[in-house]
């Protein structure tokens, strides 16, 4: 089954950074966001929903934790990568739920070993990379 | 109250020149009247004696020299009123120096002493302090000018001129001294009600009540027909008056003036604090917002570094390069990737720093390196790590510093995994409680990478400390730098160190020693 993945990030420039990264990966990029509010909408609106997300933490009206908290609800079995420049965030992020943490900058190949590590995974695990 | 004394004294003088005057008929007989006259001048004796004590005690303490001279001057003032009452008719009946011309005299002199000084204090500049050589000559001019004044008094009396005639009061001579003494007390009573004008000091207005009163006072002496008449005790009255005061406005002075200097002193304080308060305030504020500025040029910095590496990693994987092509896609990224460290070390710093050291916010060391061990093998899947603990049995290891000093360990101990290039990665963690220089309980964490020294260059950089003042070249690398700042402004230290271990393999290891803290807050997590 083709992992499917569901993108937030209010930088236009890393979002298309990351769906080329996963394209060429062969990964499916189910959809894109730019900020908080917006993203939990759309995410409810995919069918079938992502299996991962990936999580900037400060977004335009809501911040990541918040929208992951919603994700969540509507969908616990969502692991949700976190990938932010605010290393403050991470351990909140991780007791909110988060499968994971990659601090920008970032390599590809720590992102895509944090994929691959959560593509393992039937559930939401802590894990920090 | 002193101004209202002063006023009942010049409406006695007003009745002086009405009523005693008059007849210049005598209110008492001689001997009431001696038995009034010791009295009053006694009561003066005193005021002045404790003038001259106070004053005096006040300028040794303040090294006043005006003190010193006014203390002096009322001295000698009290001596001579002392030597007034012992030669004043009808005390001592059997001494031939027992006359109304010696006993005025040394009166008169002890006038023009007391506003001779008084006007001196108000009209010399006074601006060198008093050493103690001052109070010598003073006391030693004091004495010289008493024995010759009661040496000319008494023996020469002949030589001076007459100022009594016998039956009529003052003659012309007399009367002239005792006008010029009023003249110089009016002088002296208006030059201090200027400076009291002028200065708003209570002192100098008392003075000037003082002096007016002397004047009046001096007016009565003069128009005195017989010794007992009321014009003469109104003079002995005011006289006395006007040392009491005096002596009123000095104790008053004396009292609140410590009171009044400490309100003062009290008062700046309080002004001091509240400006320290604002500055402080002020100063916290600017740490916010320069942390602020911070904390978003850190991120921006970050999130448009990101792409950058990204892309650059997506060329380097992508179609065959030319070799130069590649060299200057590694260095891009190479620089991009040291930009992003330092910006996010930077940033690690500067929150860590918000956090005050004393903050009661812990980390248990155990916990938290134990914790660590699962996320680096789930997040290292293609590496065998193998973590060979030795921690404290049954306790807790508390230090300072909360989520910044664990993010400290895990970057540390993350660095070294990815460092390896080996699937199998070995690292001994140690916890252990020791004692530093000064004798403070410390918690040691040693973490060992075994198998792996950093190289000369890796560890010139590593021991580089971060510092604000100066550039740092490239040291900006060296994750060590920040984290060294971190430990320390927890209280701790880090030590970083190749070793050799038992079986001679060669090993780095990055050592922390943080203050043991007995019992702790664990840090919430914040957003």
């Amino acid at each position: 089954m083709v992992t499917r993945i569901f993108i937030v990030d209010d930088e236009r420039m890393m979002v298309e950074a990351f769906r080329e990264i996963l394209r060429k990966e062969g990964i499916e990029v189910a959809g894109w966001s730019y900020d908080g509010e917006d993203a939990a909408h759309t995410y409810a609106a995919l069918s079938p929903r992502p299996d991962i997300v990936i999580m900037d933490h400060r977004l335009p009206i809501k911040n990541g934790i918040e929208v992951m908290t919603e994700i969540l609800k509507l969908e616990p079995s969502t692991r949700v990568l976190f990938v932010s420049a605010d290393v403050t965030a991470r351990r909140p992020a991780i007791s909110a739920g988060a499968s994971g943490f990659i601090t920008k900058p970032f390599k590809i190949a720590q992102l895509l070993a944090a994929i691959r590590t959560m593509e393992g995974k039937g559930a939401a695990g802590n894990g920090v990379t | 109250m002193l101004a209202i004394l002063t006023v009942v004294c010049f409406l006695g003088f007003l009745a002086v020149l009405t009523v005693g005057r008059a007849g210049d008929a005598p209110v008492m007989s001689d001997d009431a009247f001696t038995s009034a006259h010791t009295t009053l001048q006694l009561l003066s004796i005193s005021a002045a004696m404790s003038i001259f004590g106070i004053r005096w005690t006040s300028g040794r303490l303040s090294k006043s020299r005006p003190d010193l001279l006014v203390g002096a001057a009322f001295l000698t003032v009290g001596l001579f009123h002392l030597f007034h009452v012992l030669t004043y008719p009808g005390l001592l009946e059997e001494s031939q120096y027992a006359t109304y011309e010696i006993s005025t005299h040394f009166r008169l002199i002890a006038r023009f002493v007391l506003v001779g000084a008084l006007l001196a204090l108000a009209f010399l500049p006074w601006r060198r302090k008093a050493e103690l050589s001052d109070s010598i000559f003073i006391v030693l001019g004091v004495a010289v000018f008493v024995i010759v004044v009661f040496y000319v008094v008494l023996v020469r009396a002949d030589s001076l001129p007459e100022l009594y005639a016998e039956g009529g009061g003052l003659t012309t001579y007399g009367l002239a001294v005792s006008y010029s003494c009023v003249g110089l007390f009016a002088i002296g009573a208006l030059r201090y009600a200027y400076l009291a004008g002028v200065g708003k000091d209570a002192m100098h207005f008392y003075t000037a009540a003082a002096l007016m009163t002397a004047a009046i006072g001096e007016l009565s002496f003069s128009v005195h027909g017989s010794t007992s008449d009321f014009a003469h005790l109104m003079a002995h009255i005011l006289e006395f008056t006007s040392f009491l005061i005096l002596f009123l406005a000095l104790l008053r002075e004396s009292v609140a003036t410590p009171f009044k200097t400490l309100a003062v002193s009290r008062s700046v304080h309080q002004s001091d604090l509240v400006k320290l308060e604002q500055k402080t305030a002020e100063a916290e504020k600017a740490k916010l917002r320069a942390q602020a500025h911070l904390d978003f040029l850190a991120h921006d910095v970050s999130n448009i570094i990101s792409p950058i590496m990204s892309y650059t990693e997506m060329l380097l994987a992508g179609d065959p390069l030319t070799p130069q092509q590649r060299k200057y896609l590694d260095i891009i990224l190479r620089q991009a990737q040291m930009g992003g460290i330092f910006v996010t070390n930077l940033r690690r710093l500067a929150t860590a720093e918000a956090v005050q050291p004393d903050a009661f916010v812990g980390i248990d060391l155990v916990k938290a390196l134990r914790s660590m061990e699962d996320v680096l093998r789930s997040t290292h899947k293609t590496k065998t790590i193998s973590i060979i603990q030795s921690f404290p049995v049954d306790t807790q290891a508390v230090a300072p510093g909360g989520e910044h000093i664990e993010d400290v360990l895990f970057q540390i101990i993350r660095d070294a995994v990815d460092e390896v290039t080996d699937n199998s990665v070995r690292i001994s963690i140690t916890v252990r409680k020791v004692r530093d220089e000064g004798g403070r309980h410390m918690w040691q964490v040693s973490m060992t990478l075994i198998g792996h020294k950093f190289s000369p260059e890796a560890l010139a950089e590593a021991k580089i400390i971060y510092d604000p003042r100066r550039r740092m070249g490239r040291g900006i690398a060296s994750s060590y730098a920040f984290y060294s700042s971190i430990v320390s402004h927890f209280g701790g230290r880090l030590r970083i160190e190749n070793v050799a271990d038992g079986d001679k393999v060669a090993s780095r290891r990055v050592t922390i020693e943080l203050p043991v803290v007995e019992t702790f807050t664990e840090m919430s997590g914040g957003d």
